[in-house]
């Protein structure tokens, strides 16, 4: 041990941990090399379009990430890449989704579906309850259940699949619009057990504000109240203060 | 039915659903890190068998190269795991190229990143322990080299996250560090205890079964040291590797999920395009 103790160790040392960084320097460009000849420009000018489009969406510049994921897909269409493009009509679908493009959600989803390959492709779940989410939206509400409850069964058969959460709620909302306010609650309350499972305080908040209103639809106002608090609640605890402000004003028109 | 493993777990919890998922998965698991790990590991056995014994500057290259190794592993390991987390099947050829899709180089490159600044500031605080030691202030020097060895376990700590979240979060270079030790926060000691007990337990178990001589010629033999390099590599590595991957995979996803930052959004997100 003395032996690291001295200029020669110290040198030794340095020196082979240089060594050992040039080389993994070395085996990064190499993978680097590899991988980018194996695609070409337009691959990669795809691919950053797709990027910059991500971003955009992000930061919720729905116009200019569609743009972005339009030109991504424009220049796939010439050099195809099934699984970038699968991705720029999934993210295209999404930034319709987020727009109220439901039509052109559902057209997106279902291109996404004619390209998907097996080794790159979204569960099929994912994809039901994306197209589900965009019938809700259009106003076919059988439509939409069909599709969500497809998304419900086939997630199910994970045992505490955190995705549920999601699917329940859009099944609430869905039965609330077909004026089944027992399957809704019955669906929120599943929506809720798994938000809390994840302490996704803002999704709970969303699902209760949502229970609260299925039970002030059905004249139970004195339930509503109480979800109105509880979503009040969290969004408070998750740092929300204005939603919540809103949320327990909501919850105060009920009790005058 | 398969099950989940998104939630916020213990230890104990954390360690049996590693190796649920390794013992589940194992043959996507090991031919993912064999792919990687044991090109990698013949060529620092080869370096080390031919350097002489005393050659600190070839055990400081074989000790970082094995970490590097490691970490490039863990990147191809993680989505799979991931997969593997969410109940879903995995596949050796999707973990494959989920890597490459994201951009080798940047990966690995982040990665590096995070090595490179443990081992500047580790070498550059030992450097002055040395020299103090050499100037023959040998307290102050092992103070020094003992504060080296803290800012290695503070780093190690902080950067532990860099894998999982260059490819589940797609955050690269600076801001993966930076997702990573911000994830860390407030968990510190947790973090290191758990990491440190399950490290060594794993590091442990893998040398107990190292030391079974598998080897079916004699130290006489003159490829021995490179059939021992093999079986070593493959029977005690790819069971280290895979199983720590998915120990520090689903401790992030805990961590996640304890400090509030796992939304169903982001599990929609990662389950969407983490296959893409």
């Amino acid at each position: 041990m003395g032996d690291y103790f001295t200029f020669d160790g110290l040198r030794e040392i340095i020196l082979g941990v240089v060594a050992s960084f040039v080389t993994a320097a070395l085996v990064a460009v190499t993978g680097w090399i590899i991988v980018r000849t194996g695609f070409g420009s337009a691959h990669r000018n795809a691919q950053r379009h797709l990027r910059q489009g991500r971003v955009l969406q992000t930061a919720g510049d729905f116009a200019r990430a569609r743009e972005e994921f339009e030109t991504s897909i424009n220049l796939l269409r010439e050099h195809p890449t099934p699984a970038l493009l699968a991705e720029a009509y999934l993210r295209l679908g999404d930034t319709d989704l987020a727009t109220g493009n439901w039509q052109g959600a559902v057209e997106h989803f279902k291109l996404y579906r004619e390209l998907a390959s097996k080794k790159a492709k979204v569960p099929e779940d994912l994809v039901c309850l994306r197209i589900g989410r965009a019938h809700l939206g259009m106003g076919n509400v059988d439509e939409a259940f069909r599709f969500l409850d497809e998304a419900r069964r086939i997630q199910e058969r994970v045992t505490h699949n955190p995705l549920l959460g999601e699917t329940y709620v859009r099944l609430a909302e869905t039965e609330s619009r077909r004026k089944r306010p027992d399957a809704a609650r019955e669906h929120y309350l599943r929506a809720i057990n798994v938000q809390e499972r994840l302490r996704d305080r803002r999704a709970e908040a969303g699902s209760r504000v949502g229970l609260a209103e299925m039970y002030a639809s059905t004249g139970d106002f004195e339930s509503a109240r109480g979800q109105y608090s509880s979503a009040a609640r969290l969004y408070r605890d998750a740092g929300d203060a204005g939603t919540a402000g809103l949320i327990e004003a909501k919850a105060a028109g009920i009790a005058a | 039915m398969n099950d989940s493993f998104i939630s916020k777990q213990g230890f104990r919890e954390l360690v049996a659903n590693a190796f649920h998922i390794y013992f589940k998965n194992a043959p996507t698991l090991i031919a993912i890190c064999a792919a990687v790990l044991l090109p990698g590991y013949l060529i620092t056995d080869t370096v080390g068998y031919f350097a002489p014994d005393d050659a600190k500057a070839i055990q400081a290259f074989d000790f970082f190269l094995r970490a590097f190794l490691q970490v490039v592993a863990e990147i191809f390991l993680v989505g799979e795991i991931s997969q593997a987390a969410f109940g879903q099947p995995t596949s050796v050829g999707r973990g494959l190229t989920r890597a490459s899709a994201r951009g080798l180089g940047r990966l690995i490159g982040t990665n590096l990143l995070a090595l490179a600044v443990i081992a500047v500031v580790v070498l550059a605080i030992g450097s002055a322990g040395v020299l103090l030691a050499v100037a023959h202030h040998e307290i102050a020097g092992t103070l020094v080299i003992l504060l080296g060895c803290i800012a290695f376990v503070l780093l190690w700590v902080r950067y532990i996250f860099v894998s999982q979240v260059v490819i589940l979060q797609r955050v690269y270079w600076v801001s993966a560090l930076r997702a990573s030790a911000s994830l860390v926060t407030g968990s510190f000691w947790k973090t290191l205890w758990y990491g440190s007990v399950f490290t060594v337990t794993v590091a442990f178990l893998s040398y107990l079964i190292a030391a079974i001589p598998l080897s079916p010629w004699s130290e006489d033999f003159a490829g021995y040291w490179l059939v021992e390099s093999i079986i070593k590599n493959a029977v005690a590595l790819l069971l280290f590797v895979p199983i720590s991957a998915a120990f520090w995979t689903l401790f992030y996803y805990s961590l996640r999920i304890e400090s509030d930052r796992l939304t169903t959004a982001d599990i929609v997100e990662i389950q969407s395009f983490g296959n893409l």
